[in-house]
């Protein structure tokens, strides 16, 4: 017991390390996310709040059709009837086989703390997770968090609901119940996968700042392009969804400023190259700005398009294209790469400007 | 004689995801060859490291399990020395799959009976070849609809120095339009023509590049043109370059 004791200690004591000493703190980052979550689901349970539509993107427009948004509905809900048949039985599989006790008194043992699988009573308590990240999915404040959250308290769910199906599916010869376990567990998987992906579970066109529906060849090439010809670990600046492409086919340095920091955003969004820009420039030692003039077209599908500071609604209509290339304007910036819809600006000159 | 036919089959398993390598087919191809070295042989390599015996589908749960885990730590160690590429991925999979048959396993490992526990019968075979037969007809409708998902056509236009702060400047074009396309370059200097090149043809996906050395002046444009509908000419791209400023004997003095 000690020994197990030590390594929980010591597990913990590491992750705590990491986070204080090599990682970003997560607590500034996480702790808003779970508290304006379970007050905006408070809210919404009394009646008053905001809530958020399901199946339906920021912009209000884009929407998951009826038959993919009914088998992810149909998945929770088929998932919850099994839950709450399985959850007690797979307690009760925990605990002292010795006691002789069957049924409801199984669980008497529980109490008592008479177990002989404290993993499997582990696994089982941790599924109680998985109702939480659905309930995270209705607000607005906590539905990334819930989306993570699922897959790994879907780990526990699963198992939850292996015993609720083995309740129901007792005999290999009740082909009548294989069938409907069959049917019950391949809708869990799709909706499942609906329910993750959301919007994006149907490929349809471009989306900007879609996250996956964002990805595609022209983004890629042009990152890709950044690192063959301006070489990595660059100082850029640019939109949400292109970020993620520089960091990773670009392996560029992305500069963001703070959570609460809307200057970056200015750089994209003020209709003029004022003071501040420049000092943002220079201070972050800003060398390149990726303008993605797709941003002018549409608004973003998860309604930012930079970063939680942004000012409030700019994500729900398109960004003004005047202000977005207002940088080739100054003659001392270089429009180094165009493709149509993506430029890159080389800013690296106004670093020293006065 | 059973460490024999396990060193084998990871020998097969690393031939099979080289030749998926070395094929230039359908991804497809190379997703199936690749798939017991990512997904296998791996986690069957760290099995050999645990004590305990375990019974025949938690075993291959946990093969599978610990084959992801190493391609995680794997990911985070090939992105630190920057290896984070498919060849990469080939050699530190081969070596922990290699090292794993060839290393004496724990005295009590639980891979140590690799195939107990399991009777296969004919319907077994049935169903697992249902199975695949079901995952390659989603991959395969996943990686074409992949990769026919071209939103855009574009062509790529870019103009730098050739050396940081030399007036020797290149001019890149690269063709993604999916169809040949021929167009006039012109590289004007405040305003001024300093040269033009016509008729460039630019093959689907080909890049071509032209060399300019630029003259004194403050800001280089480059215009990409083709020829429009009706006898025009339409502008497709334009870059430019701030110049840099050269210092003269006098500004030195």
């Amino acid at each position: 017991m000690l020994r197990v004791a030590c390594v929980a200690a010591g597990a913990v004591a590491a992750a705590l390390a990491w986070v204080t000493f090599i990682g970003n703190p997560t607590s500034g980052y996480l702790a808003p996310v779970v508290t304006e979550g379970a007050q905006q689901f408070a809210q919404m349970m009394q009646g008053h709040g905001p809530h958020r539509e399901l199946y339906r993107a920021a912009d209000g427009a884009f929407s998951v059709p009826v038959w993919l948004s009914a088998c992810g509905i149909g998945s929770v809900l088929v998932l919850c009837v099994l839950l709450s048949f399985g959850f007690l039985t797979a307690c009760a599989a925990g605990r002292a086989p010795a006691s002789g006790r069957t049924g409801w008194y199984a669980l008497l043992d529980l109490l008592r703390r008479r177990w002989d699988n404290p993993r499997l009573l582990l696994v089982s308590l941790l599924a109680l997770l998985w109702p939480l990240s659905v309930l995270l999915h209705l607000t607005t404040a906590g539905w990334e968090l819930g989306n993570r959250m699922n897959a790994f308290a879907f780990i526990s769910a699963g198992l939850v609901a292996a015993f609720g199906i083995a309740r129901f599916w007792r005999d290999r010869a009740q082909w009548t119940r294989g069938i409907i376990a069959g049917f019950a567990l391949a809708l869990i998987a799709v909706g499942g996968m609906i329910n993750g992906w959301g919007t994006a579970a149907v490929r349809t066109q471009y989306r900007a700042e879609g996250d996956a529906l964002t990805v595609e060849p022209m983004g890629i090439d042009a990152a890709a392009w950044a690192a063959r010809w301006l070489g990595p670990n660059q100082n850029f600046v640019t939109d949400r969804d292109n970020r993620v492409l520089l960091l990773t086919y670009g392996r560029q340095h992305i500069v963001t400023g703070s959570l609460s920091d809307a200057t970056t955003a200015d750089l994209f969004i003020s209709p003029v190259i004022w003071e501040g820009l420049r000092d943002e420039i220079r201070d972050q030692r800003i060398d390149y700005l990726l303008v993605d003039m797709r941003l002018s077209t549409q608004p973003a599908l998860v309604g930012t398009f930079f970063q939680p500071g942004e000012p409030a609604g700019l994500g729900l209509i398109p960004l003004d294209p005047t202000a977005l290339q207002k940088w080739d304007g100054d003659e001392r910036v270089s429009r180094v790469f165009d493709d149509g819809w993506i430029r890159i600006y080389d800013v690296r000159a106004l670093q020293d400007a006065r | 004689m059973r460490g024999d036919r396990r060193l084998l089959f990871v020998i097969l398993g690393v031939l099979a995801a080289a030749l998926g390598l070395l094929l230039d087919g359908h991804p497809l191809w190379r997703l199936i060859l690749a798939a017991p070295l990512v997904l296998v042989l791996p986690g069957a390599a760290l099995l050999r490291l645990f004590p305990g015996r375990l019974p025949a589908p938690g075993r291959y749960a946990l093969t599978a399990g610990l084959s992801m885990a190493a391609c995680v730590l794997g990911g985070l160690l090939l992105n630190a020395v920057g290896a984070l590429t498919t060849l990469g991925w080939f050699v530190l999979l081969s070596a922990i799959s290699l090292a794993g048959a060839l290393v004496a396993p724990h005295p009590h490992a639980a891979i140590s009976q690799p195939w107990s526990g399991l009777a296969f019968r004919p319907r077994h075979g049935v169903l697992v070849a249902a199975t695949l037969a079901a995952m390659t007809v989603t991959l395969g409708a996943s990686l074409r609809n992949r990769t026919e998902f071209h939103p855009f056509a574009y062509t790529d236009f870019w103009m730098l120095p050739v050396q940081p702060g030399s007036t020797g400047y290149e001019v890149g074009i690269r063709n993604q339009e999916r169809r040949p396309e021929v167009v006039t370059l012109r590289v004007t200097v405040d305003g001024t023509l300093v040269g033009v090149w016509r008729d460039i043809a630019v093959a689907p996906g080909e890049t071509v590049l032209k060399s300019v050395a630029l003259p004194e002046g403050r800001k280089a444009e480059a215009m990409l043109l083709r020829a429009g509908p009706d006898s025009t000419v339409e502008l497709l791209r334009k870059v430019s370059a701030s110049l840099p400023r050269i210092s003269t004997g006098s500004e030195k003095d």
